[in-house]
């Protein structure tokens, strides 16, 4: 059996160096395997679509719809403009600004590229235009927009939590801490160059926009925009609402803030909109299908029983594991987008984390982690090129701006992976313990 | 005229794909309207249509994001390989894409026909028949081999221009 894993890994990789689509390999390999093992044609259809036929999967188009309704700007300024009133008045303030601008925006969106774009579009050229030094703002707006798939809601977890059958809540819980841990070491690095490298951080007091309007105003400005987390995470905790309708109304909100309060986007452009949610749903969810298909054969064929004999032989302990996966997830990173490593990698790790008593849900936040150092890592880190993008600057620059920010978070992985009670503490606390 | 044609078509596709989101999304919020305002109204029944319409936007969509190469996937080695290695490598992809699809294009036929055969139908209050919720795989990767075949025909492994993309423009 391990033979036949083996041979499919080497096949599946094989593939992938090709170009071939990630959906396909996925399901060529799974194909492969399962007709070795004398399943039916009409099987592998059958299987696809059950495990389609999912309301959890669900949330993903809407989630999708939410960001794609909110990165056309308003919202992302309205953030902006109400951080500022808090930060913008001390040195390095507006820096700071942008990351707490950012991390209400990431608990509004579970997408970190749609973070990125519509941050980094509002407060790239502003921080620049005040005299910051344009790799340090696309580095940490870069690594900023990384919380969009850490803090809740998050895209990438609900595929983690249905693949490897783990509540979505749970996990959405699970990522606020690590999460705001990591919004106060950015801003913690940003304090820190801004006191040994005066040139980098002006002297900036004005508090940008903010200055043109009262503290009231703009609080009363930035309240619609503050108001969808609330009702999101509100609805899911209070138990008012599934993830799925959830995940539907915060695109409802998203939409009728942007359309109507933020005039961020047109009606006439609302169905294309949709439809470039679906599309780009569509990618991921075709993954999720055949990544399924490939779990099926992991099942049926007994790898799993195998994989976890032979971690059990080797005597492997559950730190010197997850180490191996991060370096590996962190050099899988550098090939693969997030919603790939995680599909190609948690159906094999699944039994061995369940062998070494380690929490799913901790596992989960590692592995959030890895995606997003691996949107921050060359040569496919995404959100080095939205920010390039962005500033029309060169890819290079980003990564140099970006790098003090990435030694900081691959610090705070290191944290997180050892220390597991940073993940499941709020979790625990709010919904009990979990039972794995 | 095949121009006008595929671009018909396009935008129909198109249009469907939008409709099937629009759809997905009011009911999702029906639902939990429903819930509170009239909790003694049956909106099981929703569910059902949101996954099916979701999921054959997704397979609908599948086609027109492989006419355009926009699928998920690792192009590092492709960009990095000299011209003629890349159009082996580009034409071993629409192979195994032509294959997979095609594969799974059949397998989802069976599906139907034996869903048809069995009438089996979904357990909420419509007790919607499963075939056309499962008729979405065979279409869509019926969609994506096209492409692929069409990718060949246009001379997409020798880098010309793509018939599609054309008549897009």
């Amino acid at each position: 059996m391990i033979t036949q894993a083996i041979l499919g890994l080497a096949g599946l990789f094989g593939l992938l160096i090709l170009g071939v689509p990630i959906f396909i390999a996925l399901a060529a390999v799974a194909i492969v395997l399962l007709l070795i093992e004398g399943n039916s044609i009409a099987g592998l259809g059958q299987h696809i679509l059950d495990h389609l036929n999912s309301p959890t999967l669900m949330a993903i188009p809407f989630f999708v719809m939410a960001a794609m309704f909110m990165k056309g700007g308003g919202i992302a300024q309205a953030l902006f403009d109400w951080a500022a009133l808090a930060f913008g008045r001390i040195r390095g303030g507006l820096p700071i600004a942008t990351v707490a601008a950012t991390a209400l925006f990431a608990a509004i969106n579970g997408s970190s590229v749609a973070t990125a774009l519509a941050m980094g579009t509002m407060a790239v050229p502003l921080l620049v235009s005040k005299g910051y030094r344009r790799p340090f703002v696309l580095g940490l707006t870069g690594t900023a927009a990384t919380l969009g798939i850490l803090i809740p809601p998050s895209l990438p977890l609900v595929v983690y939590g249905l693949i490897s059958e783990t509540s979505v809540p749970r996990l959405f819980l699970a990522g606020v801490v690590p999460g705001l841990l990591q919004a106060m070491l950015i801003a913690g690095i940003i304090i820190v160059r801004a006191r040994s490298q005066q040139s980098e951080t002006p002297d900036e007091t004005s508090g940008g926009e903010s200055n043109t309007r009262s503290i009231a105003g703009t609080t009363v400005w930035a309240l619609p925009a503050l108001s969808v987390p609330f009702v999101v995470l509100g609805g899911i905790y209070g138990g008012l609402v599934t993830i799925t309708e959830a995940a539907a109304l915060s695109a409802i909100l998203a939409l009728l803030v942007t359309l109507f309060i933020y005039k961020g986007a047109r009606i006439l452009d609302v169905p294309s909109l949709v439809r470039q949610s679906v599309e780009s749903t569509g990618s991921v969810i075709l993954i999720v299908g055949s990544a399924l298909l490939l779990s099926h054969w992991i099942a049926r064929s007994g790898l799993a029983a195998d994989l976890v004999a032979a971690v059990v032989e080797l005597g492997l302990p559950a730190w010197l594991f997850l180490l191996i996966m991060n370096v590996t997830l962190i050099l899988l990173g550098m090939i693969l987008e997030g919603y790939s490593i995680t599909l190609i990698t948690v159906p094999l790790t699944l039994p061995i984390l369940a062998a070494l008593e380690i929490s799913r849900v901790h596992y989960g936040i590692v592995l959030i982690m890895n995606i997003e150092l691996a949107m921050l890592t060359p040569p496919i880190g995404l959100n080095l090129f939205v920010m390039a993008g962005i500033a029309k600057a060169p890819v290079g620059e980003v990564i140099r701006g970006t790098l003090p920010f990435l030694i900081g978070m691959i610090a705070l992985l290191a944290l997180v992976t050892f220390y597991s009670p940073i993940v499941t503490f709020l979790p625990d606390l709010v919904l009990g313990p979990a039972s794995e | 005229m095949a121009k006008g044609l595929l671009r018909g078509l396009a935008y129909l596709e198109s249009g469907a794909i939008a409709l099937c989101g629009a759809v997905a999304l009011l009911l999702a919020c029906y639902m939990v309207v429903a819930r509170y305002v009239a909790p003694d109204l049956r909106t099981d029944w929703a569910l059902d249509v949101i996954v099916m319409v979701i999921v054959w936007g997704v397979m609908i969509a599948g086609g027109r994001t492989a006419r355009h190469q926009a699928h998920i996937r690792v192009d590092l080695f492709l960009n990095a390989a000299p011209d003629g290695l890349r159009r082996v490598m580009i034409g071993v992809c629409l192979a195994v894409i032509v294959a997979t699809a095609g594969l799974l294009c059949w397998s989802g036929i069976l599906v139907v026909e034996e869903a048809i055969r069995w009438d089996e139908r979904s357990s909420s209050t419509w007790r919607i028949p499963l075939w056309i919720y499962y008729l979405s795989l065979p279409v869509g990767m019926a969609s994506i081999a096209l492409q692929a075949i069409f990718g060949v025909l246009s001379g997409q492994s020798s880098g010309h221009e793509h018939l599609w993309d054309a008549a897009q423009e």
